[in-house]
């Protein structure tokens, strides 16, 4: 349980096909992203999480399959190993990906009580719902 | 044609139209009334040293057409309180209170003082509120008025606004009062960004209303025609960033912050004022060393806050302007302001405090901020005022055509009512302000200086961590203050006081003040 | 077809039973003004002055790259202490520092970390110790003793800076944010990091 590696290789298109994953620290990427709105262009491609002095490490690969640049919005939630959520909430952290641009996204969690994670993601410009408030809604008129 | 006789008719009835503009001048609510020749009266009182009488003028300026005592306003503890332009259309403007706050620190009634200066910040504040939650609405309005600029709700010019918070700020320090210190300060630079940014937008807005009427005349048609474009050209004008930020206000910024241990929020204070006044050694030698110079257990860092003279008047001239009027260029006769310096201050080379001889330097100039303000506003001034003269004339020709002369008539008369530059300005304001700056022991102290006609010898009080001394001088005459609370500022560990902050008797403003030649008593 | 057409018209006349029905009012006073509560996690883009958004991401990162430092663990274990220096503000904004390192210690102690006061609120410090032993009001048994305080063995110190650029129509601002841990004694700077902000306006 401790020094488990989470190594989760997919292809952009594989998002919706679920791999059978060892359930270490909770399964595929799909079940650790949690997408306000569809997002078009922005794919998840990889996803690490290991576990090194005591503090859960995760790497998170996203491409941009448009030619324009896409913003996005993310911030993490940590979790103990019943699901309960162990830090505050955390400030969304705005992300521009180029056009045709693999971002990585690495993060520490805050706390050492942090067993799980989950990466909520938001793209104003490519979600095919509409999300009525975008993370980014506190802006000059 | 037709217009051309019209103008000719109009001159004939000017004596009775300036009759009728008279008689609106004397009453006091009244929009048209000439604020530079209501002012001087008052001035003439301060510059003789006659506060209270100047105080009596100026309510008796401002007093009420139809004051009822019955209605009258009353504050949060139930006090009657004066009524504002807010309150109802016969209430008090802004400039009564920017005047009487001015009148009443030279008395060193800080409190009175500060009050005065709220109920004006309350009215800067509608304005600001205004264009905070509907910019296009406050900013479309520019281009919309047919009426003269002097009817409109005085709100302040730019550096009035900036001054006024600083002023207040400067009340609240002396009154020991830290914490509304401190939001005054963070309002000052709020209200600085505000203003910059309706600005921009004006600018805009002016841009794009004059190529809608395709008109195109510039500051450069306005000197042709001899308006003294010169004047607003000085090098001391062209220095200045622009003409609303305050170098002053900054520098009390980081003053008061590093007195009070908050040095992150002292720095960009003093690298701001440096910004606006880049050749001050002053605020350079604070740059960067923050903290550095702390007075000892029984010393104080005394600031000397200079104000001298009074701010320049807003006058009207007449500059006739080509125009186009139903397809025809036609000489039409404009006003428009220009910036006469009055009581230019005078500031010493040096101040001498407590055996030292401190270098006073000039950190505000109001005289070239108005210079720099108009300047930077000619072009909106001159769109503004090309545009109404236009709907004017087609109001003109249209009364002409449907009522005859008399009613052509009456529309002349009131053009000529109307047309006057705004004349409304923060006159007790200084012309210039100044600063000196030492650590000195704590007690009564000498201070000496030159006033323009002679040497001034005075003592005050040094109490506390921080001290300001404030010190008006107009035409040779001195207004000495002093620090009337004292407060222990932070990090004042290991002196033997007591907890709580000290509160000095009010009456701690030193009697041994007084100007040399005292004030003419009553 | 007819389906799609008529499921809206059925729902729409269901919704506007049910409201008119049952007129749940929010549990807010006042209203009607343009006043509401935001979300204090949200991406704030107001203007390019340092805001909400980089003082979180900030705190965020710097408590994240301290907490993975071996010694911010051996600090936990062996319960020492830490405090915070006023971080130097070298920008033109009226930007208080002490919004940085007060999360970050604060996020710190969530994990265990122990700091002590300093700056502006020693003086309550020092005045509430003062008011104990000298105002002779306390039970002498009751009181904290003068002389008992500690000391930090580190402290945070760091600086903010900016470079602004700006043309007729757009303002670039380019922050950099840089936080150490220093021990006290020796002067050694144990830890540092740094972060990047880029903000840009157009007109």
């Amino acid at each position: 349980m401790q020094k488990t590696i989470l190594t989760i290789l997919l292809g952009a298109t594989l998002m919706s096909v679920p791999l059978a994953l060892p359930a270490v620290e909770g399964g595929s990427i799909a079940s650790k992203v949690e997408s306000l709105g569809e997002m078009t262009y922005l794919k998840f491609t990889d996803m690490r999480a290991v576990r090194r002095d005591g503090l859960l490490r995760v790497q998170v690969s996203i491409f941009n399959e448009n030619s324009a640049n896409e913003q996005l919005y993310y911030r993490f939630r940590w979790l103990d190993e019943d699901g309960f959520t162990v830090w505050e909430e955390e400030p969304w952290k705005p992300e521009i990906v180029y056009g045709r641009q693999s971002k990585v996204l690495s993060v520490t969690a805050p706390t050492l009580k942090a067993q799980d994670f989950r990466i909520e993601v938001q793209s104003p410009n490519n979600s095919t719902t509409l999300v009525p408030n975008p993370p980014g809604s506190v802006a000059n008129q | 044609m037709q217009i051309q006789s019209r103008s000719i008719q109009i001159r004939r009835f000017l004596p009775s139209s300036l009759a009728a503009a008279l008689l609106l001048a004397g009453c006091a609510g009244n929009p048209l009334r000439s604020y530079d020749s209501e002012m001087q009266g008052t001035l003439s009182l301060v510059r003789s040293g006659q506060v209270d009488a100047a105080l009596t003028q100026l309510e008796q300026n401002n007093g009420s057409l139809f004051s009822s005592s019955g209605d009258a306003p009353k504050d949060k503890d139930g006090n009657p309180k004066e009524t504002t332009v807010l309150d109802s259309t016969s209430g008090k403007d802004i400039l009564y209170f920017f005047e009487k706050g001015e009148l009443l620190k030279l008395q060193q009634s800080y409190e009175k003082s500060r009050d005065s200066w709220l109920a004006a910040d309350e009215i800067v504040r509608v304005w600001e509120d205004e264009y905070r939650t509907n910019p296009t609405k406050v900013v479309g309005e520019i281009g919309a008025f047919l009426i003269s600029d002097r009817t409109r709700r005085y709100d302040g010019q730019d550096y009035e606004k900036v001054f006024l918070s600083t002023k207040l700020m400067l009340n609240h320090v002396l009154l020991g009062n830290a914490d509304h210190a401190r939001i005054e300060m963070k309002k000052t630079f709020e209200r600085e960004k505000l203003i910059e940014s309706f600005r921009e937008k004006e600018y805009d807005k002016i841009r794009e209303a004059q190529e809608k009427q395709g008109d195109k005349t510039t500051t450069k048609d306005l000197q042709s025609n001899g308006y003294p474009l010169e004047e607003l050209d000085s090098p001391e004008v062209r220095s200045l960033k622009n003409g609303y930020q305050n170098a002053f206000a900054h520098y009390l910024a980081g003053y008061f912050f590093e007195q009070n241990g908050e040095y992150s929020l002292a720095e960009p204070g003093y690298r701001n004022a440096l910004a606006l006044q880049p050749g001050s050694k002053l605020i350079r030698e604070k740059v960067g060393s923050v903290g550095r110079a702390k007075p000892g257990p029984n010393e104080s860092d005394v600031l000397f806050v200079l104000e001298s003279g009074f701010a320049p008047a807003w006058k009207s001239v007449t500059v006739p302007l080509p125009v186009r009027l139903n397809q025809r260029y036609v000489a039409t006769p404009l006003s428009f302001p220009v910036i006469k310096t009055e009581s230019r201050g005078y500031v010493p080379a040096t101040l001498t405090a407590g055996g030292k001889t401190l270098p006073v330097e000039t950190l505000v100039n109001v005289d070239a901020m108005a210079r720099r303000l108009l300047k930077d506003q000619l072009p909106g001034i001159i769109g503004r005022t090309v545009v109404r003269a236009i709907a004017k004339s087609a109001l003109q020709y249209q009364a002409q055509k449907s009522g005859g002369a008399v009613a052509g008539l009456v529309v002349g008369v009131l053009s000529v009512a109307t047309e006057q530059a705004d004349e409304r300005a923060w006159r007790t304001l200084p012309e210039r302000l100044a600063i000196a700056r030492a650590i000195l022991p704590r007690g009564e102290q000498n201070v000496e200086f030159q006033t323009g006609s002679g040497l001034y010898r005075g003592k005050i009080q040094i109490d506390g961590k921080m001290t300001i001394i404030p010190i008006r001088l107009v035409d040779g005459r001195v207004y000495l203050g002093g620090q009337s609370h004292t407060f222990a500022a932070a990090g004042e560990v290991g002196a033997p006081t007591n907890a709580t902050t000290t509160t000095a008797p009010k009456s701690s403003a030193p009697k041994s003040t007084r100007p040399r030649k005292p004030a003419t008593r009553r | 077809m007819k389906h799609t057409t008529i499921k809206p018209l059925l729902l729409s006349a269901l919704l506007a039973l049910t409201f008119s029905a049952c007129q749940t009012n929010s549990p807010t006073v006042g209203g009607g003004g343009n006043i509401s509560y935001g979300d204090a996690k949200a991406v704030e883009t107001v203007t390019t002055d340092l805001g909400s958004t980089d003082i979180q991401m900030t705190s965020e990162k710097m408590t994240r790259s301290l907490l993975q430092h071996p010694l911010v663990q051996n600090i936990i274990r062996k319960r020492e202490l830490l405090m915070a220096s006023p971080v130097q503000n070298k920008t033109s904004e009226y930007f208080d520092t002490s919004l940085i390192t007060d999360t970050v210690l604060a996020q710190l102690q969530k994990n265990g970390v122990r700091y002590v006061i300093a700056g502006a609120n020693m003086q309550n410090q020092v005045d509430e110790l003062r008011r104990q032993n000298q105002s002779g009001l306390y039970r002498s048994d009751k009181t904290a003793k003068i002389g008992r305080m500690q000391g930090a063995k580190y402290r945070l110190d760091g600086s903010v800076s900016s470079i602004t650029k700006r043309n007729s129509s757009t303002k670039d601002v380019y922050y950099k944010i840089n936080l150490q841990l220093i021990e006290i004694e020796s002067g050694i700077v144990e830890w540092s990091d740094e972060q990047e902000i880029r903000k840009t306006a157009r007109r």
